[in-house]
């Protein structure tokens, strides 16, 4: 098999798939048509049909081919409006699309498969039957002769077709020419002319007068489209006809009787039934079907003659082996037909002898010219016996097949390479192709390529201009010719993701068919309603929605809708609906399947997740309704059958909700009882680029897919105790009265236990993987990145941690973790049931906390500001406002309240015009001052020291998600500096005299560690920064003369802030330094414990004021300047 | 099972140190040799596996070819490569103690790999090819890369 080849099968079956694609809801339109025959419509299927049949006969895959032909005249008839199509016909239809389908996934195998049933369901369908319903095992020879009136009017029944043909002429003319027409002249148009026209367009085979018409029998390449108009005749005139209906109608009387003979003479006369030796006795002569099997063979044994002859001289002759094979395959299908089984077996062993011999580019020797001879003369002798009408002798074969068998071309004593194997052209007809993989490639459209090569011509350029730019030093055209090389390279990119994108249309048409089959099955009436079929997708992602969409279809008519009798006594339409919708939000693609069935009812869930005791009594009874129905998702909820029962939507959603969370889709579930559920998946657009958290073990980084992640979580040593327990060899988390399986990424890697830092804080990822949530522990937190996803070869697929990999910044490799692979792999929901018998723990806080106040300035964006800065809230009128310039004030506790809107600052969103809104009261740089804000959300303790990332703009210091909305962090200092500088300039002058002092800042997160350093800085003083305390005390020992001050996070990894207070004070050299300790744990508990430890002042993190203020006590630098 | 011939024919071959033999691949085989050692280690991965590098942007698994051949791993040193050899499918690094040379190997001089090299490591040798001095094991890339 060549290259070549390959490509051209691979071509066909692509094109192929994607006509089948279509055919399926046209077929589907064309029966809900009726009467009404759209033609266009009708020409579309015909139209992939006959292009399906072009091709597979061009590379010839006969099954194929006659099935498409099959379909072909049924849809030529429908298009004549000679039928129309029902339910029935539209299923036969359907169900050989399918098989069609099916031959085109594996052509390998396809001419194995049995179609003779598909074949005679679409014979039948004129008739308005299907006969495979009626006769389960239709035999195929039966098949042929069952008449089949495939046009009207049709002048005389098949059997008796007023023309015969020799069938050698036949078997001629068909091989060049596609269409057999039967064409009837009338008296009065009959002329010299007539034959003349015919013969320019094809072959005449044969033509009888009778009565007064001219019935002439001939074959053409053209279409039946066109043929009625060539020859200018009424399209009634004119009568495509199969090769079957001629053979059918042949004079020959004994046909019938022996056509139903199931098997014929084979060599040994094992096979042979009694019936068959009956019908044989009865036969006068041979068969008309013998005789035709013997003309050919005695045909194809000639060819195989001169085949040998030419091979004889020249060995290596690849046209004459290619010539050998055809015959000798094609004598092998004969006999097969004729039932002689060890003849067949022969021929098979020839044939695979040959087909080695070509795909190698060997020659035949002589020696193996003689056994294929010997083969040959066998087959003529067989076929001579046939002949004279008697039964084959029996002979043994054996031998000859043996002695095939081990014409091996590798174990031929002399090899003749053949340069010419590979130009080799195809051997029309007998290809066996094997199967290709059909994934790898993609149609792209023209316009596309046109582009990306444009982009590409683009980089080039660029690329040039920067090597030369680079080269004269000159500095502004390197960075303008930088910019753009950035712009170019961002533009490919996003051309290169556009070619993998597709409408999401090719997976929503099929669920045309998918829910009409359902549909009748179930005795259900429903209407599917698809919208946003032209919203694209990556094509991995089209292609793997495909599974989780249909179940979920499935559920819905299966589960949800109800049946029209009960849809009528609830006063509903009979007719249901099932909404399939895609749009676009936010960046990202929303995917519902929306019903108006019978929802799901939470109670029931209730009842039955009670009844399965696998769950918590309390836990299930303080559900809301949303987190009941969300139960369905939970694998052990699904495995109980009678679920279904219920209505829930039981079986195999956790499936559907691990492969969509596997794509980076979020699922959410909607349901009212009597009124319908709503699905909402929620995708990325591409799987190519994703958001990724980095983290760090040891020297090494990996990434984790921000999807994945729920939260960060940070244990402080001191609670690691009480917050992580075991169970066993297991470790669980507890998280807000929730217990998590835990496990560290060290122990991802081994099986071993790893023997793991038992001191310090913990860095805790909470991963989702589907519905079912569990902590890492890891070393790092890094940066958040958006990183380019690269596929693993098959070395590393199969260790399953690994969604992929991706290329750092710095050229190192991360590997991309894969978050339900790791839960798989270390069975970490098995976990999570055994931990459900622990005591909960509701009244569980949080480690690592901040208050944080939520609000709206426009109610598309959620603010959050730190509950410690703000030291009133006042609810005020807009009247109260009093404007002067572009200043805004209010009067304020007997004087005047400077109040700032945060747009003034800050690119957010503006506040909208409302009749009362909320002023934030807060002191910077002494100065009172108010923030507008249109609306209170809510108080809420939020984790942010570690999810702060990316977003730091003017008047906003980053971004986190709280209750599952992106929220930015309000800098309330950051906005005054911006809009009042001169206050924080005067400020900063008051005390920066005196403040020549040297601060050393002591926090392992970074976001906070920037922020002090940035109070401490601006506010004049000198800063050291480290990041932890085992740094600290090294920095004390190296420069400890310069430290005034150490500004000092409770919670760090090691040596954590009370312990850094700890042995600061055991020092003499640094007794006397003023510890100031920051942090996110409020209470007089801590605040004690602080004390003990040595820690002067106790403070609550982002609180510049008091920070500064605590500073400037402890060094003596407030009071001098005030 | 028929023994398998070898081809006599000439053709060049890469030579290079993977533990105490001396190896050689086929140059046709050979898309790169390549001094990046930067390797990242995969956790999980078969223990044949060094681990990936980022080839210009594109991702390559590293086999120890050491381990590959059933000696033990060696940590990096400067002399060690990788060879960017083709497979189905696209192309995989082989790490390598050390390039020694590219010569031609006439024909004649090849012969089926004796049978006592099958021990360890055996099997992954298609041939032998004798040189003046030493004898170069020929590996059969496609059981080297069978996984």
């Amino acid at each position: 098999m060549t290259d070549y080849d390959d490509n051209i099968l691979q071509a066909f079956i692509e094109e192929s798939q994607e006509h089948l694609d279509g055919i399926e809801n046209d077929l589907l339109r064309i029966e809900a048509a009726g009467a009404e025959i759209d033609d266009d419509l009708v020409n579309e299927v015909f139209r992939a049909v006959h292009s399906i049949k072009g091709g597979s006969s061009f590379l010839g895959l006969e099954n194929i081919t006659e099935l498409a032909h099959g379909m072909e005249s049924v849809l030529n008839m429908v298009r004549n409006r000679q039928l129309v199509l029902d339910g029935t016909g539209t299923s036969v239809l359907l169900a050989s699309a399918d098989v069609l389908a099916g031959m085109l996934a594996d052509t390998g195998s396809s001419d194995e498969r049995d179609i003779a049933a598909e074949l005679e369901a679409l014979q039948a369908i004129p008739d308005g039957g299907s006969p495979a319903a009626q006769s389960p095992t239709p035999s195929p020879v039966a098949a042929k002769s069952v008449a089949t009136p495939t046009i009207e009017p049709t002048p005389e029944p098949t059997a008796s077709l007023p023309v015969s043909v020799d069938e050698a002429a036949l078997d001629e003319a068909l091989e060049m020419l596609d269409y057999l027409y039967l064409v009837e002249y009338g008296a009065d148009e009959v002329d010299e002319g007539v034959l003349a026209g015919l013969e320019e367009l094809g072959t005449v085979l044969s033509q009888v007068a009778q009565g007064a018409s001219l019935f002439v029998l001939f074959a053409t390449v053209a279409d039946v489209d066109v043929v009625a108009s060539l020859l200018e005749l009424e399209e009634a005139q004119v009568r495509l006809l199969e090769p079957d209906q001629v053979w059918a109608a042949s004079p020959v009387e004994a046909v019938d009787t022996l056509a139903q003979t199931p098997v014929l003479p084979v060599a040994n006369g094992d096979d042979l039934g009694p019936e068959g030796m009956l019908a044989m006795d009865a036969a006068v002569g041979p068969a008309p079907e013998v005789m035709r099997f013997l003309n050919l063979t005695y045909d194809l044994l000639n060819k195989m003659d001169q085949a040998f002859e030419v091979l004889l001289r020249k060995p290596g002759d690849v046209d004459a082996l290619a010539n050998l094979f055809d015959a000798v395959h094609r004598i092998k299908i004969a006999v097969g037909e004729q039932g002689l089984t060890d003849l067949d077996r022969l021929l098979g062993a020839g044939e695979d002898v040959l087909n080695r011999l070509r795909a190698g580019g060997f020659g035949v020797e002589a020696a193996t010219a003689e056994i294929l001879l010997d083969m040959a003369s066998l087959t003529g002798e067989v076929c001579a016996e046939l002949e004279s009408d008697s039964l084959p002798e029996e002979r043994d074969i054996t031998a000859l097949v043996d002695q095939l068998l081990e014409l091996a071309p590798e174990s031929e004593p002399e090899q003749h390479r053949n340069g010419q194997a590979d130009a080799m052209p195809p051997a029309k007809k007998t290809t066996v192709v094997k199967s290709p993989i059909v994934e790898t490639s993609l149609r792209v459209h023209v316009r596309l390529l046109d582009r990306l090569m444009n982009l590409a011509g683009e980089l080039v350029l660029t690329r040039n201009q920067l090597k030369q730019v680079v080269a004269l030093g000159d500095g502004a055209a390197v960075e303008r010719t930088t910019q753009r090389l950035d712009q170019v390279t961002t533009e490919l990119q996003e051309t290169v993701v556009s070619t993998r994108m597709q409408p999401v249309g090719s997976v929503f048409g099929k669920f045309r068919r998918i829910v009409r089959d359902i549909a009748r099955d179930l005795n259900k009436d429903v209407e599917l309603v698809l919208e946003g079929e032209e919203v694209e997708l990556d094509k991995t992602i089209i292609e793997a929605l495909s599974d989780p969409l249909t179940h979920l279809v499935r559920n819905a008519l299966d589960h949800g809708i109800e049946t029209p009798s009960v849809r009528y006594e609830q006063g509903k339409q009979p007719t249901a609906t099932l909404l399939l919708r895609a749009l676009h939000e936010a960046g990202q693609v929303i995917i519902e399947i929306t019903d108006n069935g019978a929802g799901i009812d939470p109670e029931n869930i209730r009842t039955k997740a009670l009844s399965m005791g696998n769950y918590d009594t309390s836990q299930i009874n303080s559900m809301g309704d949303r987190d009941l129905v969300r139960l369905i998702f939970h694998p052990g909820f699904s495995t109980v059958e009678e679920v279904t029962d219920i209505s829930g939507r039981g079986v195999g959603m956790d499936v559907v909700l691990t492969n969509l969370t596997k794509l980076g889709g979020i699922v959410d579930i909607d349901s009212e009882v009597g009124r319908g559920t709503t699905v909402r998946v929620k995708l990325p657009l591409t799987l190519a680029i994703i958001p990724a958290l980095l983290v760090g073990m040891g020297s090494e980084r990996f990434a984790v897919p921000q999807v994945n992640l729920a939260e960060l979580v940070r244990v402080p040593m001191w609670r690691r105790e009480e917050l992580v327990q075991e169970l066993g060899n297991a470790q669980v988390l507890r998280l807000r009265g929730n217990l998590l399986p835990l496990i560290s990424l060290r122990q991802v890697f081994s099986d071993e236990i790893v023997d793991e830092d038992h001191s310090g804080a913990l860095n805790v990822l909470v991963l989702k993987a589907g519905d079912f949530r569990y902590g890492m522990i890891v070393d790092e937190l890094l940066d958040s990145e958006e990183i380019v996803v690269k596929p693993l070869d098959d070395f590393l697929s199969a260790c399953k941690i690994y969604a992929g990999a991706t290329i750092l910044g710095d050229g190192q490799v991360a590997m991309i973790l894969d978050v339900i692979g790791i839960s798989d792999i270390k069975d970490l929901e098995a976990m999570e049931g055994a931990s459900a018998g622990i005591e909960e723990d509701i009244d569980d806080l949080d480690s690592d906390v901040q208050e944080l106040l939520l609000v709206y300035n426009h109610p598309d964006e959620q603010l959050a500001v730190p509950v410690s800065l703000v030291s009133r809230i006042e609810r005020i009128h807009c009247d109260q406002i009093q404007r002067t310039g572009t200043r805004a004030s209010m009067q304020y506790l007997g004087g005047h309240l400077v109040l700032f809107s945060l747009e003034d600052a800050a690119a957010v969103s503006p506040r909208p015009e409302t009749d009362y809104l909320y002023v934030l009261v807060f002191t910077v740089a002494d100065h009172e001052v108010g923030l507008l804000v249109s609306e209170l959300v809510d108080i809420t303790s939020q984790a942010v020291d570690v999810s702060v990332e990316g977003f730091v703009q003017a008047g906003i210091m980053g971004s986190t998600t709280i209750s599952g909305r992106t929220t930015l962090m309000v800098d309330l200092y950051d906005l005054v500096r911006r809009l009042e500088p001169t206050w924080i300039e005067e400020h900063n002058a008051r005390y920066k005299a005196e403040s020549e002092r040297t601060i050393l800042i002591v926090e392992d997160t970074a976001f906070f560690r920037n922020q002090l350093e940035r109070f401490v800085v601006e506010a004049g003083y000198r800063a050291l920064v480290v990041e932890d305390g085992a740094k600290a005390l090294a920095e004390l020992e190296r420069r400890g003369d310069e430290i005034d001050l150490i500004l000092t996070d409770i919670e760090m990894p090691e040596i954590d802030g009370l312990e850094l207070a700890r042995r600061v004070r055991v020092e003499p050299r640094f007794a006397h330094l003023p510890i100031i300790a920051v942090t996110s744990l409020g209470g007089e508990e801590n605040e004690r414990r602080g004390r003990d430890a040595g820690v002067d002042e106790y403070l609550i993190k982002i609180n510049r004021e008091q920070i500064l203020q605590a500073i400037r006590r402890r060094l003596g630098t407030g009071s001098l300047a005030l | 099972m028929t023994v398998p011939i070898i081809e006599a024919e000439d053709r060049d071959l890469v030579l290079f140190r993977s533990g105490d033999l001396l190896c050689g691949i086929d140059v046709a085989r050979v898309r790169e040799i390549n001094r990046n050692l930067d390797i990242t280690v995969v956790h999980r991965a078969p223990d044949y596996v060094r681990g990936v590098l980022n080839l210009r942007g594109q991702l390559l698994t590293v086999i120890d070819l050491r381990r590959k051949l059933g000696m033990e791993s060696a940590s990096i040193d400067l002399n060690m490569r990788v060879v960017v050899v083709r497979r189905d499918g696209g192309e995989v690094g082989l790490l390598i103690d050390q390039i020694v040379d590219i010569i031609a190997a006439d024909g004649l001089n090849t012969e089926p790999p004796p049978a006592n090299v099958a021990g360890v490591g055996g099997i992954f040798f298609s041939a032998v090819y004798k040189m003046e001095t030493a004898l170069v094991a020929v590996l059969d890339l496609d059981r080297v890369l069978e996984k």
